[in-house]
């Protein structure tokens, strides 16, 4: 076997991942009398339902039960907020996929036959499927959200030049590779047991109560892992819980339901597609004065979380540069498709992107390098200073900003300034094959925009054998968060990280949590961990001091030892004991809120981020322009993750939301039929990056920084979502290939197919 | 006859008693024998999430070989007289794990973890083909498995830590028990599942000689099935129930692959792995295509008559071996009759096969001095991925330049794949380095009309198709533009970007 030291914890799964024995929801061993659901999908957009026949279906072999709206005993609701998602389809449709009636049988194969015999008349309706449909009807969910400041409109006219656009930025399906999945166990006296695939157990929670008309109390909801989320399990893995629990609840029976591949992907949202038209006013050196962005946004067929995306959108519409006169409007538009919902990013790449569109098509105008576009406009270095040139477009001050620094120091590590001009002199001798170059900033905003969704809390135990019992309201979707609290609680105690035992996420151990979520879990869990393992080691260091005869201070916790006066007293284990003995609590309790936050979503102003991340990547791509085939050659990643907790996941969250970022902008394509039909409802037809869509070479570093400014963990940063828009560089290094294909700005949209490309350069 | 199914699971044999229904092995393992490490992603072998590997004997190698093959649509009687390898069944203890398990902890590379299992399978199959994973075929040994987590970088570095172990230091121990296994179970009577209930019947032959395949032909009209990768699909997509198999990846006589002098025979259950292997010398261009058919998941399983046999108009060897001039020969009972390869393909869903009848074999002719070959795949996404369009070009080129022969075809254009004959037919006589290229695009959009669907546009499908007939002829006469993506990157960048110098 080969052999290698271990400097820092290996993922607590990777093990178990790696032989097969890492459980989720559908390895969880089922008692024999466990019932399959499979779902009945509406196969029209928009129309009533006229009749629906299903009792030839109950009458098949192995069919227990077949559930619609009228068997939900409270609220048929699975929505996060707004009420606006039926479980169960009731007299009307309102997108194709959605779900109208549950069989639930005693296999899957029963199941499967017997739904052919479903038969539904529906009277259909023309549906508004696209967003120039929904612009016609004008099928705006909600008033507007605006972010804005100074005076867009006679500013304007003050500048030198002025730039009008439009960008397509196309959606995203999350695939994960685990498709949602629930599970639901009846136990005494009406209470339930929900093990499910999702991001937000709480509201879970929230949901099967309110449709079983129960309390809270009466609801557990367990996940100890997912095969990836990405956000699609954050308000997306209610329906799947919401029906295992009806169905367990009318059965007696435990009920599971794992939704397949198609099926999965015709009934969840996915990340909402935009079309952002800007004008740009700016002056002969490509300093932007003033900025306009109307991002139209498709929401599908509910509220879900877009208002809270749109929000997000708009706060990344100027992404690293600071910009005097802004108006950033987003309209949310329905449509009869399934519901938009949280992606990694969640609405920031999209107002990014636009941003950065903007900035390249300034570039060309001026016949500059783009980077020295983005330099001229970046938000100042300065710390703490408060000056305008610092301050967002929604009032917070951008007091952390390094990107001016960290944008230099790649610029020179890549070689970004040399390879450009080789670049340029080869495409022009390179008739059929074309090179592109690009650098682009994030700079990405951390917390919440809900104020109180800024909490945690975590729960510690020592037990008097030493071992730690570690549970917290996060939850584990592949991230490494586990990992990282385990750490963090280990360090606390000074123990080696395996002692530590990480616990599925529970609610009756930690109640009312928020989403794992918007890149905060190590930020708002480990904090509450920590401040949990640390009343209880303050607890025991009292114990100690007072058995020694010391001050608590000089009892050091390190190396599983403890160290008074320099000298080993006891182990971490025999302390743990003599506690106990003692009678000293050695379980707590830790809760953490994020300081110093707040927002005015009225107004659009506010400090809505405690902090934020930056960082750059510079791609390198080649196209051919007789097909548009493309590949991307090689990529420089500068990031700032802050102290890092973890940096092999610190670097796994980087690349793999890179090369997310990079399918989301180069071949993931979703295809809708007139009739609202998913066309892409497969891998067959909706491709993600494979093996070899990672780039050729490839250079992640972290930005040698002195970590985060405010009180984090350890000083470290969020690292789950930024890194994903990292791969606006890909999209940017295609537009200036693209350059030197046509006179007129290749107003390249997203995704940047191989189609995309070909007929772009005309 | 043998109803029962025997098979070697982790080691251990299995004997099952008849099953009433088409069950995927997946499906078998999850649910059956409670393996839940195997995962479903799609059921459909695009993601690899439920790799496995199996031993079989091959009778065109003359040989047990190891292969990663998608579990999720391979029906269980298939892997009769086979070995099994599920991610469970390789560590050697709970706390020591298998070298390739090791890497993949060591080097960060799972994240979610669900797709983990299919990695380490394939990963292992490399181990068992005593491969040494190098950064330039690392791609190739995971093109079928996806992973949405890491960027795939760690995983590479798995690989790499795996290809620098030597040889001598690599423990088979298991292969050489599954290798006796298959090899003694050669010798058992073919299986004949035949289970009737009141409503419903399945039956599963897997015959062993060709005389058994035409009379159950001549009997009965039961499904023909070889390596699944299309018709596993029908169960588990389009939840077709399907009550007779007849199937081919037993019978010896269909399993070899000659070559001799003129060209190469090809059986009906010859993979696209050994097909592969044995003509990708000959055919360079072959080979690249090759490489992008599927996955090594799908090439292992997957038959080059089966893709033939489908009559898809988006197969991609169809249009190659249209234009590499092949024939079919294709068996009723004693009889045959051969036919060449394009006769073969009336309509949308119709083949030239009638009732009784079975392709045996696909001929293809080796090239001839003066021709040349070429042909060129698009698709969305370069690795795993239906084509847009495919074109095939095949040239008989005079010592001064001139087209003395041309046989061109497509797939993705029309209903079938299809010769494109005005292009073809125009060219003649013509000098490659001087076409009338307006005419050819005239030529070409009379030959096609290709339609609007969710893989690209007409319009894309119509420039590109002649664009692909440009690159054929650059590439032909010898320009140094070369651009096949797979080589691109070593022949025309100019900065460091071979394959040989990632940065892993």
């Amino acid at each position: 076997m080969s052999k290698s030291i271990v400097i820092e914890d290996f993922h607590d799964s990777a093990k178990l991942h790696v032989t097969g024995r890492a459980i989720y929801v559908d390895d969880i061993p089922i008692p024999s009398n466990c019932l399959h659901i499979l779902l009945g999908l509406s196969k029209i957009a928009n129309g009533k339902i006229m009749e629906m026949e299903l009792n030839n279906v109950k009458k098949m072999p192995g069919i227990i039960d077949v559930i619609t709206a009228k068997d939900i005993p409270g609220k048929n609701d699975a929505s996060p907020i707004f009420g606006d998602d039926p479980i169960f389809a009731e007299s009307e449709v309102i997108y194709n996929g959605q779900v109208i009636f549950a069989v639930i049988a005693e296999s899957l194969e029963h199941a499967k036959v017997a739904i052919k015999e479903a038969k539904i008349v529906y009277s259909e309706s023309p549906p508004i499927i696209t967003l120039a449909q929904a612009r016609h009807r004008e099928t705006l969910l909600c008033p507007p959200k605006i972010v804005s400041r100074g005076d867009f409109a006679s500013s304007i006219n003050h500048s030198d030049h002025i730039i009008e656009g439009e960008i397509v930025i196309g959606g995203q399906e999350h695939f994960y590779l685990e498709g949602q999945a629930a599970l639901a166990v009846p136990k005494e006296n009406k209470d339930i047991q929900i093990f499910v695939s999702s991001q937000h157990p709480s509201e879970i929670q929230h949901k099967v109560a309110d449709v079983l008309n129960l309390s809270l109390h009466n609801v557990s909801v367990e996940v100890r892992r997912m095969g990836g989320a990405f956000g699609g399990k954050e308000s997306q893995a209610n329906l799947p819980a919401c029906i295992v629990a009806i169905a367990a609840q009318k059965t007696g029976k435990p009920c599971k339901l794992v939704y397949d591949r198609d099926d999965d992907m015709r009934i969840t949202g996915k990340r909402h597609d935009f079309i952002s038209v800007y004008k740009v006013g700016f002056d002969v050196n490509g300093v932007i004065n003033a900025l306009r962005i109307q991002h139209d946004m498709r929401c599908g067929m509910s509220m879900d979380l877009s208002a809270a995306i749109a929000e997000r959108a708009l706060m990344h519409s100027e992404n690293s540069y600071y910009i005097p006169n802004v108006e950033f409007i987003a309209n949310l538009y329905k449509t009869n498709t399934p519901s938009n919902t949280a992606f990694r990013g969640f609405g920031g790449p999209q107002g990014m992107l636009a941003m950065e569109r903007v900035i390249d098509e300034i570039a060309h105008f001026l016949k500059l390098d783009p980077l020295t576009i983005r330099k001229r406009n970046f938000y100042l270095d300065n710390k703490n200073l408060m000056q305008k040139e610092q301050q967002t477009p929604y009032g917070q001050f951008v007091k952390d900003c390094i990107i001016n620094d960290l944008v230099n120091k790649l610029e020179h590590s890549s070689n970004y300034s040399s390879r450009r001009k080789e670049i340029e002199r080869f495409n022009e001798t390179s008739s059929i094959i074309k090179k592109g170059i690009a650098l682009t900033p994030v700079k990405f905003g951390i917390s919440f925009n809900k104020l109180m969704l800024n909490q945690a809390g975590a729960l510690v135990n020592v037990y008097s054998d030493g071992s730690v019992y570690l549970n917290h309201g996060g939850t584990e979707m592949g991230q490494g968060l586990f990992t990282k609290v385990r750490k963090i609680v280990a360090d606390t105690f000074g123990i080696a990280s395996n002692n530590v035992k990480i616990s599925a996420t529970d609610t009756n151990k930690v109640p009312n949590t928020s989403a794992t979520a918007a890149s905060s879990g190590t930020d708002l869990n480990g904090m509450a961990a920590y401040l949990a393992a640390f009343q209880i080691k303050e607890r025991m260091a009292a114990y100690l001091g007072h058995l020694y005869q010391c001050e608590s201070s000089e009892v050091i916790f390190s190396r599983g030892k403890i160290i008074i006066f320099e000298e080993e007293k006891m182990t971490f284990s025999q302390a743990a004991e003599k506690c106990w003995m003692g009678r000293i609590s050695l379980s707590s309790t830790g809760f953490y809120k994020t300081p110093d936050i707040y927002w005015d979503s009225e107004k659009g102003e506010g400090r809505p981020f405690y902090y934020f991340v930056y960082g750059a990547a510079v791609s390198e791509i080649v196209i051919d322009k007789l097909t548009g085939e493309s590949r991307v050659v090689s990529v420089d990643i500068l990031h700032d993750v802050g102290h890092s907790i973890n940096p092999s996941i610190d670097k796994g969250q980087i690349e793999g939301g890179f090369v997310q970022g990079l399918g989301w902008l180069s071949m993931e394509e979703l295809v809708y039929a007139d009739d609202g039909t998913l066309m892409t409802h497969s891998p067959a037809t909706y491709k993600i990056p494979a093996f070899s869509d990672s780039p050729i070479n490839w250079n992640v570093e972290f930005y040698k920084g002195d970590g985060n400014i405010e009180e984090t963990i350890n000083r470290s940063k969020a690292v789950g979502e930024p890194p994903f828009m990292l791969a606006m560089s890909v999209f940017f290094a295609y537009s200036h290939a693209l350059i030197s294909l046509k006179e007129s700005y290749p107003s390249l949209n997203s995704p940047a197919t191989a189609e995309q490309l070909y007929f772009t350069q005309f | 006859m043998r109803e029962n199914i025997t098979l070697m699971l982790n080691g251990n044999i299995e004997h099952i008693p008849p099953i009433n229904s088409a069950v995927t092995l997946m499906n078998w393992l999850r649910n059956n024998k409670n393996l839940t490490g195997t995962k479903e992603g799609c059921a459909e072998g695009d993601c690899g999430a439920c790799t496995v590997v199996i031993g079989k004997y091959n009778h065109s190698l003359g040989g047990v070989t190891w292969s990663a093959v998608n579990s999720c649509i391979l029906f269980l009687p298939m892997l009769d007289g086979c070995s099994i390898r599920t991610v469970e069944g390789l560590a050697y203890s709970e706390d020591e794990l298998h070298p390739v398990q090791t890497a993949f902890v060591e080097k960060h590379a799972s994240q979610c973890g669900f797709c983990t299992p299919g990695f380490v399978m394939s990963l292992y199959a490399a181990w068992c083909k005593k491969q040494k994973p190098e950064v330039s075929d690392i791609d190739n040994l995971f093109a079928g498995n996806l992973c949405r987590c890491t960027g795939y970088l760690p995983i590479k570095k798995a690989a790499l830590q795996i290809g620098a172990i030597p040889e001598e230091e690599r423990d088979t121990s298991y292969l050489n028990i599954e290798e006796e296994f298959v090899i003694r179970n050669l010798k058992n009577e073919p299986l004949s599942i035949n289970v009737k209930n009141e409503k419903r019947r399945f039956r599963f032959d897997a015959p062993k000689n060709i005389k058994m395949v035409g009379s159950i032909l001549q009997e009965e009209e039961p499904l023909i099935l070889s390596g699944a990768t299309d018709i596993g699909l029908w169960v588990t997509k389009k939840h077709m129930e399907i009550g007779q198999f007849l199937y081919l990846g037993d019978v010896k006589e269909l399993n070899f692959l000659n070559e001799n002098q003129k060209g190469f025979e090809i059986g009906a259950s010859v993979s696209h792995e050994v097909a592969m292997q044995k003509l990708g010398s000959h055919f360079e261009a072959l080979l690249e295509l090759w490489r992008r058919f599927g996955s090594e998941q799908v090439r292992a399983s997957g038959t080059v008559v089966g893709n033939i046999a489908n009559g898809s108009p988006i197969a991609d060897i169809s249009p190659a071996f249209i234009a590499l001039g092949a024939s079919l020969t294709i068996s009723h009972l004693e009889n045959k009759r051969v036919i060449p390869i394009q006769s073969f393909f009336i309509s949308y869903g119709k083949q030239d096969l009638k009732k009784g009848e079975f392709i045996k074999s696909v001929y293809v002719p080796k090239l001839g001095k003066n021709q040349r070959f070429e042909c060129f795949k698009i698709s969305r996404r370069f690795d795993q991925d239906i084509s847009a369009v495919m074109g095939a070009f095949l040239f008989s080129i005079s010592e001064d330049g001139f087209i003395e022969k041309a046989q061109i075809a497509y797939g993705g254009m029309a209903a079938i794949p299809k010769e494109a004959s005005n292009l073809s037919e125009l060219v003649i006589g013509k000098e490659l380095g001087n076409l009338p290229l307006d005419d050819c695009k005239k030529a070409l959009k009379e030959d096609f009309q290709p339609i609007t669907d969710v893989r690209a546009s007409r319009e894309y499908r119509n420039d590109v198709a002649f664009n692909l007939f440009l690159k054929a002829c650059n590439k032909i006469a010898g320009e140094p533009s070369s651009y096949l993506p797979g080589a691109v990157f070593e022949n025309v960048s100019g900065n460091s970007v071979t394959k040989s110098q990632q940065n892993v």
